[in-house]
């Protein structure tokens, strides 16, 4: 009883924290997009469905959708290839030295603000004539690349980035997994003479599902929330559109226009996408074994 | 027979360091662009962004 009394008072001010600041916003939201809403009028009208209605004949939210999952789905597919194969790497090391220098190493880029290093991407590296990637093209002998003006090259830019940026975090969590899975199992592998890509395949792989669920569904989430780099490097959203994403859109119904209903409407899409996908992913990716 | 192949695996293992080294180079390069950056005021950035080491190897 008295254990009781102790986990109630330990609890109630997390569940308050979350009723809050998490739960209540949601259901504000919620209940905005079925509102006109501009904070800035004394009169805001209930409109019902009609914002969901318009979002559905919404050419440019199709297109915002489109781009965001076309960022999601190379962004993420890359991320989690390339932070594998890197911790992997990074594991075969016996050193611990070694392993810990090439850790931090490749999590340095997660430590910056990512909207300063948007900024020193999109203002010193990314730009036509002074930027750092066009003066190594130059110095190979390569054409320039207008990588953030030209509408075919600058989701791919953003993509690069968004890589650099985040892939650190993985490689932590992928390295951690590795360390994870006793020895016992290489031993017997390299016993019945197993290669290091048949002890990758049907060792390391199998038994790093959690945590391969768990960095999915994560870098899933986090990148369909990004924002700070489309806001920065995609200067009004890119030519033809082509930088606008979901969050983007939000934001601009949402504080230029101020037509604050529509873009929770938007909001709410986004968070049923993101929901889909992440039970979708859970589904898929459900583990029931121990060792 | 072991001895070659020792010898093997510690060639692939330096290899393998120095692949991840050279990643690790490009990887870190925009971070101390970033930190050279940081030294200059806003116009000079816009107009010159690249080090002057750098510019010259380039």
């Amino acid at each position: 009883m008295k254990n009781k009394k102790f986990v109630l008072i330990i609890l109630i001010p997390i569940f308050l924290h979350l009723i809050i600041f998490m739960i209540g916003p949601i259901i504000g939201g919620l209940a905005i997009s079925f509102f006109d809403y501009n904070p800035l009028r004394s009169d805001n009208h209930f409109v019902g469905l009609d914002n969901f209605v318009r979002l559905v004949q919404d050419p440019v939210f199709w297109q915002a959708t489109k781009n965001t999952l076309f960022f999601v789905v190379i962004t993420v597919a890359l991320n989690i290839v390339i932070s594998l194969g890197i911790a992997q790497l990074i594991s075969m090391f016996k050193s611990n030295k070694t392993r810990s220098l090439f850790r931090m190493i490749f999590f340095l880029p997660c430590v910056a603000p990512l909207v300063a290093s948007s900024v020193v991407w999109a203002k010193s590296i990314l730009p036509t004539t002074n930027g750092l990637a066009n003066m190594a093209l130059r110095a190979l002998g390569l054409a320039e690349v207008n990588w953030l003006g030209n509408p075919d090259v600058l989701m791919w830019s953003i993509i690069v980035f968004s890589i650099w940026a985040d892939i650190g975090y993985n490689i932590i969590l992928f390295t951690a997994g590795i360390d994870g899975i006793p020895g016992e199992f290489y031993e017997a592998a390299d016993l019945d003479g197993a290669s290091g890509w048949q002890k990758f395949r049907h060792i390391t792989l199998p038994l790093l599902k959690r945590t391969f669920t768990f960095v999915t569904i994560m870098t899933l989430i986090s990148h369909f929330q990004a924002f700070a780099q489309f806001a920065v490097m995609a200067v009004r959203n890119g030519p033809q559109n082509s930088g606008l994403v979901l969050t983007s859109y939000i934001y601009k119904t949402a504080f230029e226009t101020k037509d604050m209903g529509y873009a929770s409407a938007i909001s709410l899409a986004l968070f049923m996408i993101i929901m889909i996908v992440s039970l979708i992913q859970q589904r898929a990716n459900k583990v029931e074994w121990e060792y | 027979m072991k001895k070659h192949k020792m010898t093997k695996q510690k060639a692939v293992r330096y290899g393998i360091f120095l692949g991840l080294a050279v990643l690790a180079f490009f990887f870190i390069m925009p971070y101390f662009w970033m930190l050279s950056n940081s030294f200059k005021i806003h116009s000079r950035t816009a107009q010159k962004p690249c080090h002057k080491y750098i510019g010259r190897m380039l």
